[in-house]
């Protein structure tokens, strides 16, 4: 098992063995977070390709000072972020929580909760509609198992902020599936 | 912070739940359950190799980049030698030029032998890129 400084090295000294090494090893975390983050299938994988390219490009800037991985998410983010910008599907800030509550909460009516047959579509399809930083702070808690630090690091946002969008994001998605298994329980 | 949400968002991460008949701690753990999971998201079988063809593709830009530049720079400095020697009306029989120039062989070769050894050096010692 080659380590990251040996890897990064060689990939500096033109070994490109060494940067399929490095796709091969982040490529699920880089299409984690931009499959969360990027609806449309067709610009997905360009995007994630994109993402390597500036990895391989900015490789000689990385200082160690965090993981591999870490930077690698870092940059990943970055890339969705400026991507849902330049297409405005996003707001620059997170918007009001009270209007987005509204919105994510109350939009649905109860029949179309009950049409929700498959558990993992209906949450996959609720997280979908959280706003980016939601996503990407649950993407990074729970898929990646990055610790808070790393995500702060991530997502250049101080601690606070991240557990909190964390929290507001676990009960956001809860109280949309408690109101699905209040449903059921009546059937 | 909601202090029950959060308590309860801690003890279901911990596996530490006292009342599992609670709809809020259903609801809970069917989204921990989720959260879990990947995101479905798949790449190509040739992802690596269409980044590695765009990778080399763009480092060869760039050396058509750098010597187009180079062979601007050069040209350039051949004008103004050429404009330099036509307003100073220079002539290279005069002062020390006189004196080598029985030797122009000799400088010739010198030239093509530096350059030589500048190529050698190229084949032989790997640049990193």
């Amino acid at each position: 098992m080659i380590d990251d400084r040996a890897l990064v090295r060689k990939i500096l000294e033109g070994d490109t063995q060494a940067f399929r090494l490095l796709i091969s090893q982040h490529q699920r975390l880089v299409a984690h977070m931009i499959g969360r983050l990027v609806k449309s299938q067709e610009e997905r994988e360009e995007l994630c390709q994109d993402v390597f390219l500036r990895i391989h490009d900015k490789l000689g800037e990385f200082s160690f000072q965090s993981r591999l991985s870490t930077w690698i998410a870092t940059i990943a983010y970055r890339h969705a972020i400026n991507h849902l910008r330049k297409k405005k599907l996003i707001y620059s800030d997170m918007p009001a929580e009270q209007d987005f509550n509204a919105l994510f909460v109350e939009v649905e009516s109860p029949e179309s909760l009950m049409s929700e047959k498959d558990m993992d579509a209906f949450v996959f399809r609720l997280i979908d509609e959280l706003p980016p930083q939601y996503k990407t702070v649950l993407t990074l808690y729970h898929v990646e198992d990055m610790s808070y630090p790393e995500i702060c690091e991530v997502m250049a946002m101080p601690e606070g902020t991240v557990k909190n969008y964390l929290f507001r994001a676990r009960k956001l998605l809860k109280e949309k599936v408690k109101k699905y298994l209040g449903k059921e329980e009546l059937l | 912070m909601n202090s029950n949400d959060e308590d309860l968002q801690k003890n279901i991460e911990s596996g530490h739940y006292s009342n599992e008949d609670e709809l809020d701690v259903k609801a809970y753990q069917e989204v921990f359950a989720r959260l879990r999971k990947k995101p479905d998201m798949y790449l190509s079988a040739d992802f690596a190799d269409k980044i590695v063809v765009r990778v080399q593709e763009k480092q060869r830009r760039s050396a058509s980049r750098d010597f187009f530049w180079l062979a601007c720079g050069v040209s350039l400095l051949i004008v103004a030698l050429v404009v330099a020697f036509v307003l100073s009306g220079f002539k290279p029989t005069l002062g020390f030029l006189k004196g080598m120039s029985a030797y122009a062989g000799l400088f010739a070769f010198g030239i093509a032998f530096i350059l030589f050894l500048n190529r050698l050096e190229k084949k032989i010692i790997p640049r990193p890129e």
